[in-house]
């Protein structure tokens, strides 16, 4: 009886591969099946997203509190910041995607283009967050690195 | 002037760098992963899943928080006068 499921799980699992290599915005014929609701790795790669935004959260604060960034570094760190927010609330909406639910749903600081894009596989979303938070880290670790150098 | 302890402060950025960097070759492997799991799946109870779920929608709540006080720093400071930021160290 078990052969089935693990069947329609391995499945799931090419599905989320063939997402891997796509675009950033895949076509809707591209969406991602439902991931098998006792999966637990999609969940414990978005707790390590949500950590890893935490953790660069919190180095931009410090940054800033230990004087290392200007009014001017400020106002892009801003905006990266939300860039690398917006790419976790991705990884949010397609997590709820992949398990069948309701992104719209979620109540939560996510912006409501980042719940209607459903179109991104968890995969992709995934590596876009870490991306956007890589830049975000480097920019900021640049930023301290400057200040020190004077 | 104000005195600050930089080394630890570098450090904790490259430890951050360190982590996020670690995390990109796993989220590239979760495919992978899948097909390991799958094999692997029966082993785990619905409380489990519930459990994790939990602490996921815990984690997005404080990623939200975090979100919100970061902007909230880095907005202050945007409008902080130049010569301001430009004293300290």
């Amino acid at each position: 009886m078990r052969l089935p499921y693990i069947c329609t799980t391995l499945m799931a699992a090419l599905s989320l591969a063939s997402c891997s290599s796509a675009s950033a915005f895949p076509s809707p014929g591209n969406i991602p099946t439902t991931l098998p609701h006792t999966t637990l790795a999609d969940d414990k790669i978005g707790i390590a997203v949500e950590t890893a935004y935490q953790a660069a959260s919190l180095a931009e604060r410090t940054a800033v509190k230990a004087g290392f960034v200007s009014p001017a570094q400020a106002r892009t760190l801003i905006n990266l910041d939300n860039q690398a927010y917006e790419a976790v609330c991705l990884t949010r909406t397609a997590y709820d995607v992949a398990n069948g639910q309701d992104p719209s749903a979620r109540q939560d600081g996510c912006s409501a283009a980042s719940k209607a894009n459903r179109y991104v596989g968890y995969v992709e979303a995934a590596r876009m967050a870490v991306e956007m938070l890589k830049s975000l880290v480097s920019t900021t670790k640049g930023l301290q690195q400057d200040y020190l150098s004077r | 002037m104000t005195k600050i302890n930089t080394t630890g402060i570098v450090n904790s950025v490259n430890t951050v760098l360190d982590i996020i960097t670690k995390l990109e070759p796993a989220v590239a492997a979760l495919p992978q992963v899948m097909d390991l799991i799958a094999v692997a799946i029966s082993t785990f109870s619905s409380e489990d899943k519930a459990q994790v779920e939990k602490a996921y929608e815990d984690k997005m709540a404080g990623t939200d928080a975090a979100h919100e006080e970061t902007q909230g720093v880095l907005e202050a400071q945007a409008e902080a006068e130049p010569e301001a930021s430009e004293d300290k160290g």
